[in-house]
């Protein structure tokens, strides 16, 4: 009778589940008070919240039952995604130092990741000899069950919850734009942060990270797929950066109907650094930012959005107001210096 | 007024002062308020318009001590004091002559309708109390009082306070340490006492003082009015944004002090400067906040 008890039977399935995730649970040791969870997304690749990485260059990371250490490889504060790559073992120097790629062989659970790392390509086929399956690229709807995985120093740690909201694609404070607005209701500790969201199917769809107000935010799968295809290809993770300084001006009624623009105030250009793509491109100090690719530059953060979300390499054409006439100029989006 | 054509191109450099724009206002508007407080000589005081400059401006309506502080502050060398029987006429003064020095006393509580004006002009207000009552000088801490002391202080202390207040000092009595070493917050005045809202006080200031701003509201719990951040909103030096660039583009605090030959924790010690600065708790957040106030490129 027991066996045929539908709360057993969901409570096994809820606990299988969570049990096919925890392989994919690391924790990320960043003090010896403060531990944080993270997702093992490839061999040796793990995905972890940037905001509680701060400026640290490694941390200590612990798999299973191996206590291994990583690099940070790339944070990106707009997305609060930080990319950790853990240093092989003694035993396997030589396949890390092809500069890491990640593996695509899956360890078993049990495995050392970097057990069998075979540099070669950046594949994306991962996972496939893994029991958890491969991150589902569709929206989450709201009112979705999900458990978010995390790990502890003292073990695998989860917790069942729901989808509160799943909104449409979004842009972050900071600037970053994040593919769907998600926010978890779950019992959240300072030890998920950076944790595992996985659907009733076992996949992985977010990464959990404290937002404002107390709430529970998932970064999803295709954001932290985007930053990893980035680094992939640059080996680091490019700032966009164009190389200006804006204020925002305030425009009283006559000018906004002058300039005809909706907005009560406009960017102006505050400061060209030295050698930036914007000096390349002759965008002088004190030019007033009408558009970005045709969309009017509402306000200095809603540039900063913008330029935050460019590519590298990318030409973007600014529309200006100088001197009173309006002037077209392309830039190329460079990356922001890194020393 | 007509504005001057958009396309003025004698400044091609700055456009913006061909267009009628003012500053927009900040998240706080009270910044300009409750900002770094302006450390002004004492002897060049701000003028009025019309060139009379005032030392400081004396706000009580109590005549007797009125006449014993002025009688000191002459002796101190305030020899050009503003004085100011009602709240609405400080209202009225602080804005005419933009002094930033108030001075205002009596039998606690009657000196918190001045004060209350003083603090939402943005001025430097100091208490002279009539009594030693540690709970009188802990209101007022919390209302927003530079200083707190006793109305029979030497005429050499009372220009020692002023002097300090006016280059953003708090200046309290010795018998006050207690007040900043007790654990119990509520003596500092976050139960303000019910004369804290008498009808004297919001007449005047409702119809003649200056609109009440959000950030400069009198009745904070003292423990801001204490520890008071001067750093908060003043610009970034150079180094600081070199390194929040260096943030920005991800790199560790290791990263930066490799690439700028310092030690990790000098970077550690820029970016506390640099959070204190742009109020900010997270890397994420200082680097937002710089580019919002134009100290960080895009």
């Amino acid at each position: 009778m027991a066996t045929n008890s539908l709360l057993k039977q969901y409570s096994d399935e809820r606990a299988a589940l969570v049990q096919n995730a925890v392989s994919k649970a690391a924790a990320i040791v960043l003090g010896r008070r403060r531990v944080l969870s993270g997702i093992r997304w490839r061999d040796d690749l793990i995905v972890t919240a940037a905001e509680a990485i701060g400026g640290a260059e490694r941390v200590g990371i612990r798999l299973d039952a191996d206590d291994l250490e990583a690099q940070v490889i790339a944070t990106d504060l707009t997305t609060d995604i930080a990319l950790l790559r853990v240093n092989s073992n003694s035993a396997n120097t030589t396949a890390d130092a092809t500069n890491g790629n990640p593996a695509r062989r899956e360890g078993s659970p049990g495995a050392t990741p970097n057990a069998g790392v075979g540099g070669g390509s950046t594949g994306s086929n991962l996972a496939a000899t893994s029991g958890t399956p491969r991150p589902a690229p569709s929206l989450l709807r709201v009112g979705e069950t999900i458990a978010v995985v995390g790990r502890t120093l003292r073990g695998p740690t989860a917790i069942w919850g729901t989808i509160q909201l799943a909104g449409p694609a979004w842009s972050s404070r900071r600037g970053g734009k994040i593919d769907q607005r998600i926010e978890l209701a779950v019992g959240f500790d300072p030890s998920f942060e950076g944790a595992a969201v996985i659907d009733t199917s076992g996949n992985i769809v977010a990464m959990a990270v404290p937002g404002p107000y107390h709430r529970v935010l998932g970064i999803p799968t295709a954001t932290i797929e985007t930053v990893v295809a980035k680094v992939d290809q640059f080996g680091h993770l490019p700032k966009p950066y164009i190389g200006i300084r804006l204020q925002p001006l305030w425009l009283d009624d006559d000018a906004r109907s002058r300039l005809g623009r909706k907005t009560r105030t406009i960017a102006a250009v505050g400061g060209v650094d030295a050698g930036s793509p914007a000096e390349n491109a002759h965008i002088e100090l004190g030019d007033l930012l009408l558009t970005l690719d045709g969309h009017a530059a509402e306000s200095v953060n809603d540039m900063a959005r913008r330029i935050a979300s460019a590519t590298p390499g990318q030409t973007i054409t600014l529309e200006v107001l100088r001197g009173g006439k309006p002037l077209t100029v392309s830039v190329q989006i460079g990356e922001r210096p890194r020393h | 007024m007509t504005a001057p054509a958009i396309g003025d191109a004698t400044i091609p450099a700055q456009p913006s002062l061909a267009l009628p724009i003012r500053s927009p206002p900040r998240d706080q508007p009270s910044e300009c308020l409750r900002g770094p407080p302006k450390v002004k000589p004492l002897a060049e005081p701000t003028g009025r318009p019309h060139g009379r400059a005032v030392s400081a401006i004396l706000a009580t309506a109590d005549e007797p001590f009125r006449n014993r502080v002025r009688e000191r502050l002459l002796a101190a060398g305030y020899d050009d004091l503003e004085v100011a029987e009602l709240p609405a006429a400080l209202a009225d003064l602080l804005r005419e002559t933009k002094q930033t020095l108030v001075i205002v006393g009596g039998t606690w509580p009657d000196p918190q309708a001045f004060l209350r004006v003083a603090v939402n002009a943005g001025a430097l207000p100091l208490v002279l109390l009539e009594s030693s009552a540690l709970e009188a000088e802990g209101e007022a801490l919390a209302m927003g009082a530079r200083a707190a002391l006793q109305s029979d202080i030497p005429a050499s202390s009372l220009a020692a306070a002023l002097a300090a207040v006016d280059a953003g000092l708090i200046v309290l009595e010795p018998s006050a340490r207690a007040l900043l070493l007790s654990a119990n917050r509520d003596r500092f005045g976050t139960s303000p006492s019910p004369s804290a809202s008498n009808s004297a006080v919001s007449g005047p200031e409702s119809s003649h003082g200056p609109p009440p701003s959000r950030g400069a509201t009198p009745t904070g719990p003292a423990a801001d009015a204490l520890t008071h951040a001067p750093r908060k909103g003043r610009p970034l030096t150079s180094r600081e944004r070199q390194i929040l660039g260096l943030v920005a583009s991800g790199t560790s605090n290791k990263g930066i002090a490799r690439a700028l030959s310092v030690s990790a924790n000098t970077v550690k010690f820029h970016l506390a400067a640099v959070f204190d600065k742009l109020n900010a708790a997270t890397r994420a957040e200082a680097v937002a906040e710089a580019i919002r106030r134009g100290e960080l490129s895009l």
